[in-house]
């Protein structure tokens, strides 16, 4: 429909510009147990691209819910270094996984001799290698996710009544953004690499994988300066991602989720193919499941859908019932493959539900090591 | 189904368009909303398409119905027609009190008039009324008066006001009764014998068509009635003849007779007896027998006027007949003045010691033409053109103009202001001068139209043995006929008449004498294109001079402004101020220098210092005397110019009948109020239904949540 792209949120120009992206030293927050003489990881005091406000996407209180968590993989992953995750390929490291019958071929320097002494028989040691987790942030920039309700100033807990480039509302958009870089900004920390991965019909930036301070930097830089454009096309998105990956990663797919059922389904089944881990973080707005408006009014879709003239309250229940069954058919195929699902909304706190979020990962992945 | 208040509902059904409007800007202004999930949203739309656009036409329609409903009641929607239906009715009851209303029915009823019969008729109307109903009443005897307008629910004031009414002797004017009901959803009601005399005879189409009449039904039989129709004396002014005590008058009068009802196809005598009525009395004037033949119904007769000692005055001369179904018709009456003398002006310049007849100019000429013996009615008095005076000129009843050239300018303003006094003034050529210069002042003087040639032609012509029949010359056709073939005429003055008319004219069609009253209520200007001069033809020695002299003048002097006639009902404008009745039976007034005569009669009018202007003879118009019986199809027909429908008012129904028409009011009067609850209630179901469509309190609800949530 020709509908112009926006750019959630502008980039500042100039050397001079002040504000919406110089990073103030309290905003960033070391976790306990950090040493001061080491590096943080993620953004650094004067690290931050130039014009880029990272207060937008990781407000401290956020931070500060997250500062005490590990992320861990639910599954174990495929790492390139040894890590605090563990690795599927099971050899010879420091913890013992367990014995196997001997059988002709093997290494004899994996023989355990005690056993071998005290049953007389030939078992080889199996050790668990830990290893690093990849962690790709897929992030839905479609237009359907400029859509907000919630005041910028409410949202962005920075001081500000607008958002760089003059808006007043709360983009689904902002809020991917700021958990996009909630989620890098842990990984790095436990010195995992991250990637970054745009899509909206296609995959419309790549940032690859990597465990560097400066990885920070590129993630936020690429998140503030992303147009919002375009349909989703999830489907094809995700197989150029699955064809950029080499290895298993955990992909952290955050989208609004409002395509066709059939277009994710086909999506998570690739991933589960390949044996990736996901995490769909579905953003939405309240508004959006509400339809709360008060009087008839047109309405123009984000993606070129066209105008449709309606009566908001007339249609409520309806509208309601229509996206209670799309959220739950959305949760049941994601869980379905055996990917976790988490709903969040631009009106809460990002803080509590991805804390909620990874705590509950946490527990799952302790469970399934001790039983 | 009609409206009593079209213009209003129309106005409420016009605001039908205020919730399209309302709705059409209301799009208008909206701007629209840029939303992610517009694929929900067309779905949920796909799902309520049907239920949405019906709750919006079904609300729509709530809407519209009950702006109409409310249009409908404000506009006084009632069941069946306008005119039988209202709620409360206004009726107008037209009681005809004509002179027709006047006739005595017939023999069960004997002695009563038609008009007691209408006014019980009016009383039945009445009483069939409702509670709520207004009743007026309205009398179509000319001259038309409301007696109760607009309507009043006093109904039992009303009626007694019906005892009041009386017959006039005018003619039946049922097109101004309903002139008068000048507002719309009144029923009018027309109660009437509709004998001949009621019926109009010709009504201005086009006054109401569209209202509907209802009419009592016509008197089935007619009556036996004569009416004296006119009473034209020969004379209105005639001097008295004799000396001494005993006067007596020489006279005639024309009577007019006409008659109708059963009695028109037999044979009918009719005894007409004259009276004198003045101020002193009245005294017999002669009498003669009319006769009809059969199937005849108009004859003439001229009655001798014999007064034995009648006295100088102004009066009328009354005709009356004997008594029959109608008695104010039975008499009618002309102005007739008696006078002692006639007060002749001769201006002109008489020279005296002549011997010769060749010698005598036209001021000799008149003079023994005016007066050919002393004491012969006619008090002559010679006048010098040269000292024309107003208060002279004021004592004579005619002014002879023999010398007009002599006449200044000044003079001929006197002349007309004597002439606007009531005078008669009669202008002969110049003799003595061949240039007739005084034409053009005079024409100016009287606003004049007529050509008047400057020099007398030359010509070879004699008299035309034949008058007017309604001319001044009327009376003098016998002796035209026997002396103007022996006049011949050499010199003649050309005229154009213009606006005169000719009274007399010449054999080769030239007009001889003219004659123009200026006002209606002048006297008369008469022109003679023959000078009364041998040069000028050999009528001076002929013997048709003196009656046609006498003639001009007597006649001439009557019908100014002291004789005035009329019809009873009409308006009649006259100069005085108020009236001295010469009749006890008369009726009329005089307002804003109108006379309206109800009833017949005569009286002299005076003016503001109570001196004597003249007299008024007032009599019943003959055409609305008749009493033949009329059918139901002749009353219509003649009544269609002014009503477009025509009901029939039975004998033993009131104007609508019991129950159904009570019930059918019942309904018109509740029907508004109806109306506006079944608004009222659709007003109520669009509020609970725009309230469910739009799910107002889901709206309320869902705020909740988020308050709580903030």
């Amino acid at each position: 429909m020709g509908r112009p792209a926006c750019v959630l949120p502008c980039v500042a120009s100039g050397p001079d510009s002040v504000g919406p992206w110089a990073l103030r030293a309290d905003t960033i927050h070391r976790m306990p147990g950090d040493r001061k003489d080491e590096p943080t990881p993620g953004p650094q005091r004067g690290q931050q691209p130039q014009g880029a406000d990272a207060t937008l996407y990781l407000h401290p209180q956020t931070l500060a819910r997250l500062g005490s968590m590990d992320l861990r993989a639910k599954m174990i992953v495929e790492g390139v270094t040894s890590g605090a995750h563990r690795s599927p390929y099971q050899g010879f490291s420091v913890d013992f996984a367990q014995h196997r019958p001997y059988t002709p071929g093997d290494d004899l320097r994996h023989l355990d001799w005690k056993v071998y002494a005290r049953t007389d028989k030939l078992h080889l040691k199996q050790y668990q290698q830990e290893t690093n987790l990849d962690l790709v942030v897929m992030l839905d920039c479609s237009g359907s996710m400029a859509f907000g309700s919630r005041s910028f100033r409410e949202a962005s807990g920075a001081g500000r009544d607008t958002s760089p480039d003059g808006r007043r509302e709360w983009a689904k958009f902002d809020h991917a953004t700021a958990l996009a870089a909630a989620l890098s900004y842990i990984t790095l920390r436990q010195g995992d690499r991250v990637g970054l991965a745009c899509f909206a019909d296609e995959l419309k930036a790549m940032i690859g994988r990597s465990s560097q301070q400066s990885q920070w930097r590129q993630i936020v830089g690429a998140l503030s300066m992303h147009p919002v454009e375009a349909p989703t096309q999830l489907g094809r998105a995700m197989d150029q991602l699955i064809a950029k990956l080499g290895n298993r990663c955990l992909i952290a797919l955050i989208t609004d989720a409002f395509g066709e059922i059939e277009e994710l389904k086909s999506a998570l089944a690739r991933a589960r193919h390949r044996a990736h881990d996901l995490i769909l973080f579905q953003v939405l707005d309240r508004r959006e499941l509400d339809l709360d408006f008060a009087s008839p009014m047109p309405f123009e879709g984000l993606e070129g859908e066209g105008r449709l003239r309606v009566d908001p309250r007339a249609l409520r229940k309806s509208y309601q019932r229509v996206v209670e069954e799309h959220l739950a058919a959305v949760e049941k195929t994601t869980r379905g493959f055996g990917f976790e699902y988490v709903r969040i909304d631009t009106h809460d706190w990002l803080g509590p539900p991805l804390a909620a979020f990874l705590a509950r990962r946490n527990a799952q992945i302790k469970r399934s090591k001790y039983g | 189904m009609s409206l009593l208040h079209p213009i209003l509902a129309g106005v409420g059904i016009a605001c039908i368009a205020i919730p399209v409007l309302i709705h059409i800007l209301f799009r208008r202004r909206r701007r629209p909303m840029a939303w992610g999930a517009m694929r929900f949203l067309r779905e949920a739309y796909r799902r309520q398409r049907r239920r949405l656009a019906l709750e919006q036409w079904l609300l729509l329609a709530l809407r519209c119905l009950a702006i109409l409903l409310i249009a409908l009641a404000v506009g006084g929607l009632i069941l069946g027609d306008r005119s039988v239906a209202s709620g409360p009715r206004d009726v107008v009851v037209v009681i005809d009190n004509s002179l027709a209303s006047s006739a005595e029915t017939a023999s069960e009823t004997a002695g009563q008039s038609a008009l007691v019969e209408q006014i019980e008729a009016a009383r039945g109307v009445i009483a069939a009324l409702g509670p709520a109903d207004r009743v007026g009443v309205i009398t179509s005897g000319a001259p038309v008066r409301a007696v109760v307008y607009p309507p009043s629910t006093d109904r039992q004031a009303v009626a007694e006001l019906l005892e009041s009414i009386e017959a006039t002797d005018g003619a039946h004017d049922p097109a101004a009764a309903l002139e008068l009901i000048d507002q719309p959803g009144i029923e009018a009601i027309i109660l009437s014998a509709w004998r001949s005399g009621s019926l109009p005879e010709s009504v201005a189409a086009g006054l109401a068509p569209e209202r509907t009449v209802t009419l009592a039904p016509p008197a089935e039989a007619g009556l036996d009635n004569a009416t004296v129709a006119a009473v034209v004396p020969a004379r209105s002014t005639i001097p008295l003849i004799g000396d001494g005590g005993r006067r007596t008058v020489a006279s005639q009068v024309r009577v007019v007779l006409e008659r109708s009802g059963p009695w028109v196809d037999r044979e009918l005598e009719r005894t007409v007896r004259l009276s004198l009525v003045q101020a002193g009395g009245t005294v017999p004037a002669g009498s003669a027998t009319a006769r009809f033949a059969a199937n005849e119904r108009r004859t003439e007769i001229v009655v001798p006027i014999a007064i034995d000692g009648a006295a100088a005055g102004l009066g009328v001369i009354r005709a009356t007949i004997d008594a029959d179904a109608l008695a104010a018709d039975n008499q009618a009456r002309a102005p007739l003045e008696l006078r002692e003398q006639l007060g002749v002006a001769l201006v002109g310049r008489q020279r005296s010691g002549l011997t010769s007849v060749e010698r005598f100019g036209q001021t000799d000429w008149l003079s023994i033409a005016l007066a050919p013996r002393p004491r012969d009615g006619v008090a002559l008095e010679l006048v010098d053109p040269a000292a024309l005076d107003r208060s002279r000129l004021r004592a004579f009843d005619a002014i002879v103009l023999a010398e007009p050239a002599g006449v200044t300018a000044e003079g001929w303003r006197v002349l007309a202001d004597a002439v606007e006094a009531g005078a008669l003034l009669a202008v002969f050529p110049s003799s003595s001068a061949d240039a007739q210069d005084w034409a053009q002042p005079m024409r100016s003087a009287f606003s004049l139209d007529a050509s008047i040639a400057l020099e007398p032609a030359s010509v070879s012509d004699a008299i035309e043995p034949r008058a007017r029949e309604d001319g001044l010359l009327a009376l003098l056709a016998g002796e035209l006929e026997e002396l103007a073939p022996w006049v011949s005429i050499e010199r003649l003055l050309d005229v154009e008449a213009g606006g005169m008319r000719i009274e007399l004219a010449s054999a080769a069609g030239r007009p001889l004498v003219l004659s123009i009253r200026p006002s209606p209520r002048s006297g008369l200007l008469v022109l003679s294109t023959l000078a009364l001069d041998t040069r000028w033809s050999d009528l001076p020695l002929k013997p048709l001079v003196v009656p046609l002299v006498q003639e001009l003048v007597r006649q001439g002097i009557a019908g100014g402004a002291t004789q005035r006639t009329g019809l009873a009902g009409e308006v009649l404008e006259v100069s005085a101020s108020s009236l001295d009745r010469l009749e006890p039976a008369g009726r009329a007034a005089i307002r804003d220098g109108v006379l309206v005569a109800e009833r017949s009669g005569a009286w002299l009018t005076r003016d503001g210092r109570g001196r004597t202007q003249g007299v008024v003879a007032i009599n019943a118009p003959a055409p609305s005397a008749g009493t033949d019986a009329a059918d139901r199809e002749t009353v219509a027909a003649r009544l269609a110019p002014i009503a477009g429908e025509v009901a029939w008012l039975d004998a033993a129904q009131a104007p609508r009948d019991g129950g159904g028409s009570q019930s059918a009011d019942a309904a018109n009067h509740t029907l508004p109020l109806t109306l506006f609850l079944i608004a009222a209630m659709l007003g109520l179901l669009e509020a609970a239904l725009a309230r469910q469509a739009s799910h107002a309190t889901t709206a309320r609800a869902s705020e909740q949540p988020r308050a709580e949530a903030a």
